[in-house]
């Protein structure tokens, strides 16, 4: 709990919130105590509803509507450049087919060959629908697992 | 053979991560990181970098096993190099849960890497929070305030956080940006 809450404070800080402004500032010095979970309104609690809103509809597999969000957001200035395209990474992540990650990464040893032409979107919603007939929930996670590390791995190595 | 210079070293994993910029799957990275890991086995930065690399550069030539128990090999020495530092913690768990799919032993190295992430980030944030609070203007109070809320919220028992809240709230009291606490 403590993490998860720290992880989103954290978004506050690092992210691509409008914050160095003096009416951010001004907002957030006239209820510093505010207490946990009663976000003061504002402009992060609207970049951090933005941000949520998005990551739901990604969740859900509707794309395109996300898409359309991330221009808002980025045209109304909510979202930083940085935050919107980590956003539409995470979107063609999720559109990525197991059999796209790195030829390396494919030879793991127990590499669930037979998944290779599903996304992760498909392999989340399999493991969502607890749908084992293709692969057995130990696979399916670990297909997800090595979709997801490899764009961690390709980020880390910049 | 006299142990490479620290500018040596530093000057060897550059070169390194060059011949990755123009092709992120080059193998030439893979020889240099390589040589320099038998150069000097507890430099970590070169470490980490190798372990990685090992999993996204494609060696069609060679046995996977090899190749992953090399990744392997190399992180763990990283760790060892690190004195179990935060960094390479992480990087062995992420193998560990991808590659050997052994997410138990991966949470446990996540779990040790965030307490030790945690110690330092406690450090950091109350070095700033007194930065910010020494700085005395009414924009600096405000960002120590602002941070010091979040870190109250992440270290609730951190006493060294609190010391330096205290100051804070009690500068910025001063100059009324909050009110009062003080009898």
């Amino acid at each position: 709990m403590r993490l998860a809450e720290f992880l989103l404070a954290s978004s506050l800080l690092t992210g691509g919130c409008i914050h160095g402004d003096s009416v951010a500032v001004q907002a957030e010095v006239e209820s510093p105590w505010s207490s946990p979970g009663e976000p003061s309104e504002g402009v992060d609690s609207k970049c951090v509803t933005l941000s949520a809103r998005i990551s739901v509809l990604m969740a859900k597999g509707q794309f395109a509507e996300a898409e359309a969000l991330i221009a808002e957001g980025l045209a109304s200035g909510l979202l930083s450049k940085p935050q919107a395209t980590r956003l539409l990474e995470r979107i063609a992540q999720l559109n990525m087919r197991l059999g796209q990650v790195h030829a390396s990464l494919q030879r793991a040893p127990d590499f669930p060959s037979q998944l290779k032409d599903h996304t992760l979107f498909q392999i989340k919603q399999m493991l969502d629908k607890k749908d084992f007939g293709l692969a057995t929930e130990a696979q399916l996670r670990l297909a997800k697992k090595l979709i997801e590390n490899s764009d961690r791995l390709m980020q880390k190595g910049k | 053979m006299a142990h490479p210079t620290l500018d040596e070293l530093t000057a060897k994993l550059q070169a390194a991560r060059k011949a990755g910029e123009a092709d992120t799957r080059n193998p030439e990275q893979l020889r240099l990181h390589r040589e320099l890991a038998a150069a000097c086995p507890a430099f970590v930065p070169n470490l980490l970098r190798l372990g990685r690399l090992l999993q996204l550069v494609d060696q069609p030539e060679v046995d996977a096993r090899d190749i992953f128990s090399e990744a392997q090999q190399v992180l763990q020495q990283a760790v060892q190099g690190s004195d179990r530092g935060a960094p390479a913690l992480v990087e062995l768990g992420y193998f560990m849960d991808g590659i050997r799919n052994a997410s138990d032993e991966a949470f446990q190295l996540y779990q040790e890497g965030a307490t030790k992430a945690l110690e330092t980030l406690e450090d950091a944030w109350a070095g700033m929070i007194r930065y910010w609070t020494d700085t005395r203007t009414k924009e600096s109070l405000a960002q120590a305030l602002r941070l010091g809320e979040l870190a109250m919220k992440v270290f609730p028992e951190s006493e060294r956080i609190l010391y330096y809240v205290t100051d804070a709230r009690h500068y910025a009291a001063q100059e009324g940006l909050i009110e009062s606490e003080e009898p």
